[in-house]
């Protein structure tokens, strides 16, 4: 029944703009190499907020999973992966593309994203609402420990070195704290800057670290133009027999998708990787992956698109982002007035369903976008950077500005931007800094209320078995990368 | 691991220090009544801990082919002109306003990144800042700096 309701929003008129507007926008920054949907949705996120929350975070989803149907274009025609989730679509719809089979794999990739997408949405409804009724009987004890698992496992599992994982995510704590304490009303670490009072805004720090820094290293490894294949996209339906291919990798990108995104740190770029992993395991003929087979197409579009209804689980139900887009969604919610969490099901259920039949919708207007469309976002691949970095940076501005028309706001922008350009250049992830940074807040808050109701004793945190079970899995999964290394290490040793 | 990563290992150590230094300052407050410097100083001190191991790993490192490698690309020359650019609008909006500012940001974007048809460019940048002043001013009623010629 709330489903139904949920379309009864999900079709408001407004809304329906919002959704089209969302997927329009990033099916282009899909396509568009040079600007992922971290930094489209970062530099739309002020202009959601004239918004009414459910058309926000309705076209700010539609973004997201948008920009997963987008990538996979720059992927197959141009080798070029749109965005990061699409990096695994270039090895196959790359070589189908050269083989004159661009249609097809074009066709299945947006066919697998729908099933794909679908699936996730059906996933994320059935798990939502019994998770929510255990949710509820969290207290703050077993939010710290959930906060600091949700921390330790996207430091680990983001990839990269785990130390510069550690040190993002400690400085994004750092950064939250900045402001007024929420418990004793008291200024802290403004440093004599009145700006500051009031703590540092979410916007500026996205806009900049993924605005404004990415727009930063892209000009400095100067102007490098795709070059379009020259193939025919016609026959965009894919045969019986491509189905016949394809549906295996599009079922387990699906499942694999699904569950890979409701872990932090998992998201459509992981579970890509994954489900093509998966793929040449299970294929009767795993040789013929990356040669141009369809089903190398299929599973990593389908699990990318999976991914992202998964991740938005932690998000509904306990409040906690599992990626950096996911953190901005968050952001986007709470500058709303909506905190999300276990009572979001109760207290705003006209934004939960409404946004769960938006994303059915959105799904639907995606294939009738996509397809059709393909030869016009082919020809926006050849808009040269130099014309669309000014136009970018611009909106950054005024995005950064319109949120408290603050020129502070800009400059902290400015400053940030430089800040993710030298992430960057040093090989750091961003997503722990911004989670941390989302996070701080309900981790201290909760920290706090824990030491207090327990007078003082630590102890709540491990004699509460939920609390307990999360700190586990957390030591777990921060030990296991140094146990493996040791393994692998040992096992080189001894040559075997 | 690349040596080269010891500058930014150092920045985050002292960040570290500092917060440690200002939560000290702000007060800890017991553990039955944490104060508002608890949390941040533990904060503080695992950042300075693990910036101080990165820190010894960076200088202990051997000389890899990425140390080799040239740290900036070859348009670093654009980044710092863009940035500059960037700077200079946000002090000359207050006084230009928001459209003199703006169409000459985005002329000074385009030359910037390469463009060299000047026609092009005046003309981009004049729809570009026409386009987004009707959209944000007057339709969604931000109100951008008017600066001292009053538009």
């Amino acid at each position: 029944m709330e489903l139904f309701r949920g379309f009864e929003i999900a079709f408001q008129l407004g809304n329906l703009f919002a959704c089209f507007v969302g997927v329009l926008v990033g099916t282009l920054v899909g396509v568009l190499p040079g600007i992922g949907p971290t930094a489209a949705i970062a530099i739309l996120l002020p202009f959601s907020f004239s918004l009414t929350p459910v058309a926000g975070i309705i076209m700010l989803a539609g973004i997201y999973y948008g920009a997963m149907y987008g990538g996979s274009t720059t992927s197959i025609l141009v080798n070029i992966p749109g965005e990061a989730a699409s990096v695994v679509t270039c090895m196959d719809g790359y070589q189908m593309a050269k083989q004159g089979r661009a249609g097809p794999a074009l066709g299945i990739a947006a066919f697998g994203s729908l099933i794909a997408g679908t699936f996730s949405v059906a996933g994320l409804m059935l798990i939502a609402v019994p998770l929510a009724k255990v949710a509820i009987k969290f207290g703050p004890p077993e939010y710290s420990s959930l906060v600091c698992l949700g921390l330790i496992i996207l430091v680990t599992l983001t990839g990269g070195s785990i130390a510069k994982g550690m040190m993002l995510g400690l400085l994004g704590l750092i950064l939250s704290f900045i402001g007024l304490d929420t418990i004793s009303g008291l200024p802290r670490f403004n440093f004599g800057i009145m700006h500051f009072m009031d703590g540092i805004s979410i916007v500026p720090l996205i806009m900049g670290i993924f605005g404004v820094g990415e727009v930063l290293i892209n000009i400095e490894k100067g102007d490098q133009r795709a070059t379009l294949m020259e193939t025919s996209y016609k026959g965009l339906l894919p045969s019986l027999k491509d189905w016949k291919e394809s549906i295996v990798a599009i079922l387990q990108g699906s499942v694999v998708g699904f569950f890979l995104g409701v872990l932090p740190g998992g998201g459509a770029i992981i579970s890509s990787f994954v489900s093509y992993w998966v793929q040449r395991k299970i294929s009767r003929h795993p040789e013929k992956l990356g040669t141009g087979a369809i089903e190398g197409v299929a599973a990593p579009e389908a699990a990318n698109n999976a991914a992202i209804g998964g991740s938005f689980i932690p998000l509904m139900i306990l409040g906690i982002p599992t990626n950096a887009v996911i953190a901005i969604l968050m952001g986007a919610l709470i500058v709303h007035g909506v905190k999300p969490g276990p009572d979001l099901l109760d207290k705003y259920p006209d934004i939960f369903w409404g946004f769960v039949a938006s994303m059915y919708i959105g799904n639907g207007m995606l294939l009738i976008l996509n397809l059709p469309l393909i030869p016009v976002w082919v020809q926006i691949l050849k808009v040269p950077y130099r014309i669309l970095f000014p136009l970018i940076l611009l909106f950054t501005i005024i995005g950064s500005y319109s949120v408290n028309n603050s020129l502070f706001d800009v400059s902290l922008t400015i400053f940030f931007g430089v800040v993710g350009y030298l992430l960057r250049k040093f090989n750091f992830e961003a997503a722990p800094l911004i989670m941390a940074f989302v996070l701080g807040p309900i981790l201290e808050e909760s920290f706090r209320q824990s030491l207090i109701i327990s007078r003082g004793s630590f102890a709540i945190f491990v004699n509460r078995p939920i609390s307990l079970a999360f700190l586990l899995l957390g030591v777990v999964f921060l030990v296991s990368p140094f146990i493996l290394h040791i393994c692998h290490a040992f096992k080189t040793r001894k040559g075997y | 691991m690349a040596r080269k990563e010891w500058m930014i290992n150092a920045a985050m150590f002292i960040i570290g220090v500092v917060f440690v230094i200002e939560s000290l300052r702000l007060g800890l407050g017991s553990v039955r009544h944490p104060g508002p410097g608890l949390l941040p100083l533990y904060t503080g001190v695992a950042l300075g801990l693990v910036a101080s191991f990165s820190l010894v790993r960076a200088f202990l490192a051997p000389k890899g082919e990425r140390d080799k490698e040239k740290f900036f690309g070859p348009s670093i020359g654009n980044v710092v002109i863009i940035l500059l650019g960037l700077v200079a609008y946000v002090f000359l909006l207050p006084w230009l306003g928001y459209i003199i500012s703006t169409f000459m940001l985005l002329i000074f974007l385009f030359r910037a990144g390469g463009f060299r048809k000047w026609g092009l460019i005046v003309l981009l940048a004049f729809l570009a800042t026409a386009a987004t002043h009707l959209v944000f001013s007057s339709w969604l009623n931000l109100r951008f700096p008017k600066g001292i010629f009053g538009f």
